[in-house]
């Protein structure tokens, strides 16, 4: 009874979609009518180079994505705790302005920043190093140039987490270890790291889901997931299979499955990996 | 217990809410009657239209010159209200399949017969030959032809009554060879076609650092036909014969093509960020960047607008004025290889209506729409191609374009299959291909192959769909 007003909510905005979502894979949706295909839409999905192109490109982006975000909101969470509660305050808001602003205002401040001409980036670059590249232009450097956006406004959140994380470590761990004569690296290393392994556990896992549905950064920032496919993810790949004129619904919901699939079985393995020895025995 | 009785009466205010919503969202019927009693018909279009000096004030704006034909329409038949809507050319390719899958698509659509063509092979468009009984012959016969296509019972029918269409063109920018003193390598404006040695060296006369004389749009598939006119110029064909089962760009003549183009590039002919250039090369145009781009006669009434807007700022002389004068030539073509041109037609459809008053609403808007008259005001707004000769010469005024359109005329279209099932399939996968050559990550005899290998696999599985005898409208020549 007392599940009722949140089970309704997430059964139908959420396990109902699912479901039918995994459902429509199996089938060839046409605007008037549908018929059952089986496994078509799968096998399709085995030799389509596209769809290989995006899912090395979204790897692509969580290898770089989420180490960074992990390691530079750690890095700044351990910066920043020490220092006064209006410091502190004042780096949490400055790093969770971005997580707020919206994707579509800070992509058109990127898009900025990158353009080869005008841009702020190819200014500073100009300057310094005579060199004025076409980062979104260039497929060595759309992708990185994509993943920095995606940092950027990635970093609010984990460090939040690991500032209260960090709250919760009891000073008489670290007094012990100075009392053995460990230095600073050292006590983060073996007190600080080890106390904030949930918290690491849970950035990481949520940061993997995350990164691995990036969209709006390639709509906003790329044409088409260009150049050549080279920024091309997952998400995106759906959302073009399903809503251009090529209308294949059907196809883009089997994507979709491959990608619930794919991201269940990672956190899985995250929480089997990391997920030992989370707990304070 | 107080907070237990609080949300229960919460939860329970809420559910009225909740029903209202989700009665709402799964309606799936538009009322068919406004408030006063008149028929609604909702009118989709293409921002084709911004100004048309002949209205004034009225209509200075893409939407306004519908919105004043509505009125128009409106005021003669008080018992139907249409409400329009512009698109724009990103949301047009979203948008309206989505409203169709919601089961709330426009009641008229104007469009490229390319995309309304996939709408009429989902089986969601009404057949409009009811509306042309009679009048046949005095469509032009390109457009009239790329408009009837194979319905479900395999008999031809019209999915799409031709509004008007535009012809691709070279439009240089004579200003900027004549500013210095090159104007002799271009054509004359008497005989305004090019002989591929001349082209050349024109390109090279005038390229430097601050010019990259063609502009190409080669970042999505809008604009596809600009790059493949230089296919065309060397033999090449999308699709040969008009059998859409399979590309035929990948042939000897597509990749020297291809060659050409990727040389260009690295000569500085071709503006250095092609691979991801959209629409930002009109832009380049006004501003000098670029001085030779294939389009439509309508450039003129489109560099009108850009002149308003303050964005044309080509100075190639450093004299603080405007250097830019429009000169129409005809695409230039290797020796010994016929010119073809595109022909792109936009059209009228009704999407499949229910209710059979909405029907009849549509089906006189279309035809208020596709009157002599009202094409003649579409298609010199737009400085389109009438898609009715009754219409007449609208170009009377401008005799460089009676001349090249004359040219055109003779020339056979280039089949680009927009009519074609596969069509915006086979055309959305082409620009990453592209890319890849002009980007050196693959060879130009490469990227045609990777391009032909995945076409195949999208016409090998729409194909199997499809009955024997459903080979849509051939596009076709005089």
């Amino acid at each position: 009874m007392f599940l009722v007003p949140a089970g309704i909510p997430f059964v139908a905005f959420v396990l109902w979609p699912l479901i039918h979502g995994v459902a429509l894979g199996f089938f060839d949706v046409q605007l008037r009518e549908t018929r059952f295909i089986g496994l078509e839409n799968y096998r399709r999905l085995i030799g389509d180079e596209t769809f290989w192109a995006a899912v090395r490109n979204t790897c692509g982006f969580v290898v770089l994505v989420v180490p960074t975000v992990w390691v530079l909101s750690l890095g700044i969470s351990a910066l920043v705790f020490p220092m006064g509660r209006w410091a502190r305050s004042f780096f949490r808001f400055a790093f969770y302005v971005p997580v707020v602003a919206g994707g579509v205002c800070l992509a058109m401040v990127w898009l900025w920043i990158f353009d080869q001409r005008y841009g702020l980036l190819n200014h500073v670059t100009g300057s310094l190093l005579g060199l004025e590249i076409d980062w979104l232009g260039r497929t060595d450097t759309a992708l990185p140039s994509l993943a920095v956006v995606v940092i950027s406004w990635s970093l609010g959140q984990p460090i939040i987490i690991f500032l209260a994380a960090l709250g919760g470590i009891s000073p008489e761990l670290y007094e012990a270890a100075r009392i053995d004569g460990a230095g600073p690296l050292r006590r983060f290393w073996h007190v600080t790291l080890p106390m904030l392994r949930p918290a690491s556990l849970f950035v990481l896992v949520t940061q993997t889901i995350g990164v691995f549905q990036v969209f709006v950064v390639v709509l906003l920032l790329t044409v088409n997931g260009g150049p050549a496919h080279g920024t091309r993810t997952i998400v995106y790949g759906m959302y073009e299979t399903a809503f251009t004129p090529m209308y294949d619904f059907d196809y883009a919901a089997a994507q979709g499955s491959v990608l619930l699939v794919a991201l269940g079985t990672i956190a899985i393995l995250q929480f089997r990996l990391l997920g030992r020895e989370t707990r304070l025995d | 217990m107080t907070g237990f009785r609080h949300t229960r009466r919460q939860w329970l205010a809420s559910l009225p809410v909740l029903g209202l919503s989700a009665w709402s969202g799964c309606s799936r019927q538009r009322p068919v009657r406004d408030s006063r009693g008149r028929v609604i018909v909702e009118y989709w279009h293409q921002p084709m239209v911004q100004q048309v000096p002949e209205l004034g004030d009225e209509v200075k704006e893409v939407g306004d010159f519908e919105r004043f034909l509505a009125k128009r329409f409106m005021a003669e038949n008080p018992d139907i209200v249409i409400r329009t809507q512009c698109l724009n050319w990103e949301d047009l390719p979203r948008k309206v399949p989505i409203s169709v899958l919601g089961g709330r698509p426009p009641d008229v659509l104007m469009d490229f017969v390319g995309r309304t063509s996939g709408f009429w092979y989902q089986g969601v468009l009404e057949p409009l030959d009811e509306l042309v009984e009679g009048i046949e012959h005095d469509f032009q016969p390109r457009m009239f032809e790329a408009s009837r296509l194979i319905g479900p019972d395999g008999v031809r029918r019209l999915h799409a009554v031709p509004l008007c269409g535009w012809v691709q063109v070279l439009v240089l920018n004579r200003a900027a060879w004549d500013s210095q003193g090159l104007g002799d390598l271009l054509p004359t404006g008497e005989d305004p076609r090019w002989r591929w040695d001349q082209f050349e060296t024109a390109l090279d006369a005038i390229a430097s650092p601050e010019v990259t004389p063609l502009g190409m749009q080669c970042a999505s598939e809008q604009g596809d036909y600009r790059v493949l006119q230089y296919f065309w110029a060397f033999g090449a064909e999308v699709y040969h014969d008009h059998d859409y089962s399979r590309v035929a760009l990948n042939s000897p003549q597509g990749v020297a093509a291809l060659e050409w183009l990727v040389e260009a590039k690295r000569k500085g002919w071709i503006q250095p960020n092609v691979a991801t250039a959209g629409y930002g090369f009109y832009d380049m145009f006004w501003r000098g960047q670029t001085v030779a781009i294939p389009s439509g006669v309508s450039v003129r009434r489109t560099y009108d607008n850009a002149l308003r807007d303050g964005k044309v700022t080509a100075d190639f002389n450093g004299d603080g004025r405007v250097d830019m004068e429009i000169f129409y030539t005809m695409p230039p073509t290797r020796p010994g290889v016929p010119m073809s041109l595109p022909v792109s037609t936009n059209g009228l459809v009704v999407f499949r209506q229910e209710n059979p008053e909405r029907r009849e609403a549509a089906m006189r808007f279309v035809k208020f729409l596709t009157s002599t008259e009202t094409v003649g005001h579409y298609a010199r707004a737009s400085q389109m191609l009438p898609g009715r000769k009754s219409v007449g010469q609208i170009f009377a005024d401008q005799p460089d374009v009676t001349r090249i359109l004359g040219l055109a005329a003779e020339c056979p279209v280039a089949d680009m299959g927009a009519t074609s099932p596969s069509y915006y399939d086979i055309r959305k996968r082409m620009p990453p291909y592209l890319q890849s050559a002009f980007l050196g990550l693959k060879t130009p005899a490469e990227a045609l192959a990777g391009f032909e290998r995945e076409a195949e696999g999208v016409l090998r599985g729409q194909l199997a769909g499809v009955q024997p005898g459903d080979r849509p409208a051939a596009e076709s020549s005089p």
